[in-house]
């Protein structure tokens, strides 16, 4: 069993890798104006999405930082994941109420 | 400092394990369909993962006017960090992985996840409705994988009563593989996984022949090049997630002395069984449309895997497990 440091190191490792890699590749830019539109004459746009979707979406991703800060606690229900649940619950309860 | 080595090296051969499943994926699908696949860079063809990963990362980055570069950037770049950092949690030869922590399965449905999140804001931050369409089915399938996947690993974990992976191998060690113990979990993870990689059935964000590449078609270059990785990595980690979880990883029969030799072989092959059966629906059955997609994962799946759970439960409470 490892400790923080080595979570840390490890991710550092991954994190600076994929960055390096990253910038190995070429990194010249060029804009255009129209997107891929399989010889349709579709305009650069975005699409609305339906928001309930995205909404939960978002919802599933913090709920999994609430289930990470519960592992890293080793199962134990600490105030700082009860904080962290009360402030999430109010901030989606506000979001759904607007 | 020799911790950092043994990362970095751990790292690297990761990478290069991903595109070898890549290769087998892709040869497998191949005869499947009656044909060769990749045969021309290496013998078989086995580095043509390597080259096409190499020839994307020299192209020239191309993008939309108006798409949302950072966001574009960073995508690639996390995305790949984020499942390169869940192998390391995976046990290769020993029973415990390069990082091993108490509730490390979580830690790997969390940052699955993560990757999940950054598939949807790379969608969005293309200025392209066919993008925009792949990112909104992409956050449906979502929706409808993640719980049955997040429920079959729950089983397991109620069975071994424990949501650290080396415990989870300690305890089939000592009892039956979780396969035997759990047949509907494992079914029910091979079609979330499934979902997870965008694999035919499942492949409805990048549906080719319907919205171009999905969430990838502005894509190019690097970008393109590191979302292909992780897909090939994602791959790697499932198909040992799975071998890990069900089929107990590197326990085997083993000669004294040699127990890390025979550990890595046990894992290679169970690895390769699930990257096998994985490839071989891929190839076999045809693309589900997203309403029927998420009608499948809510009215069968999600019921099943809830079946299965309770299963085990009553199975704990009488003392058979």
């Amino acid at each position: 069993m490892q400790g923080l440091l080595e979570i840390v190191l490890s991710f550092s490792v991954v994190l600076i890798l994929s960055l390096l890699l990253y910038f190995l590749g070429n990194r010249k830019k060029r804009e255009t104006e129209n997107p891929f539109a399989s010889g349709e004459k579709i305009p650069a746009m975005r699409i609305q999405y339906l928001a309930p979707w995205l909404f939960y979406v978002i919802l599933f991703g913090v709920i999994d930082v609430a289930f990470l800060l519960i592992a890293l606690t080793a199962g134990q229900f600490t105030p700082i994941i009860l904080v962290y649940m009360i402030i999430v619950s109010l901030v989606f309860i506000i979001l759904k109420l607007k | 400092m020799e911790y950092l080595l043994y990362s970095i090296i751990f790292s690297v051969s990761a990478i290069l394990v991903a595109f070898f499943l890549e290769w087998f994926d892709r040869k497998v699908y191949a005869r499947i369909q009656h044909r060769v696949g990749p045969k021309i860079t290496g013998p078989h063809g086995v580095l043509q993962p390597i080259a096409d990963f190499i020839k994307l990362l020299t192209k020239e980055d191309c993008l939309v006017k108006g798409s949302d570069t950072l966001l574009l950037d960073m995508g690639p770049v996390l995305s790949v960090a984020f499942v390169l950092f869940s192998l390391f949690f995976i046990p290769f030869g020993y029973s415990e992985g390069l990082l091993s922590i108490p509730g490390d399965l979580i830690i790997i449905i969390v940052l699955s996840s993560f990757v999940a999140v950054m598939i949807l804001l790379t969608g969005y931050a293309q200025k392209s409705a066919y993008a925009n369409v792949g990112a909104a089915r992409w956050a449906e399938l979502f929706i409808s994988f993640e719980i049955p996947f997040v429920i079959s690993l729950a089983s397991i974990t109620v069975a071994s009563r424990s949501i650290t992976i080396s415990e989870i191998i300690s305890w089939q060690a000592h009892n039956l593989p979780l396969i035997v113990i759990a047949p509907i979990a494992l079914v029910t993870f091979i079609f979330s996984s499934l979902a997870k990689l965008e694999k035919t059935p499942f492949d409805i964000p990048e549906a080719e022949t319907e919205i171009a590449a999905g969430w990838m078609v502005e894509l190019s270059g690097r970008k393109l090049a590191f979302f292909r990785l992780t897909k090939d990595l994602e791959y790697l980690l499932l198909s040992a997630l799975g071998a890990v979880i069900f089929l107990g990883g590197p326990i085997g029969p083993s000669l004294p002395g040699l127990e890390l030799i025979f550990g890595i072989i046990w894992m290679a092959i169970k690895t390769i069984i699930f990257a096998l059966v994985f490839s071989i629906l891929r190839g076999l059955v045809a693309r589900y449309r997203i309403d029927q997609a998420i009608h499948l994962f809510w009215h069968k799946v999600i019921p099943l895997t809830f079946f299965q759970l309770i299963i085990i439960v009553m199975l704990g409470l009488f003392g058979f497990i």
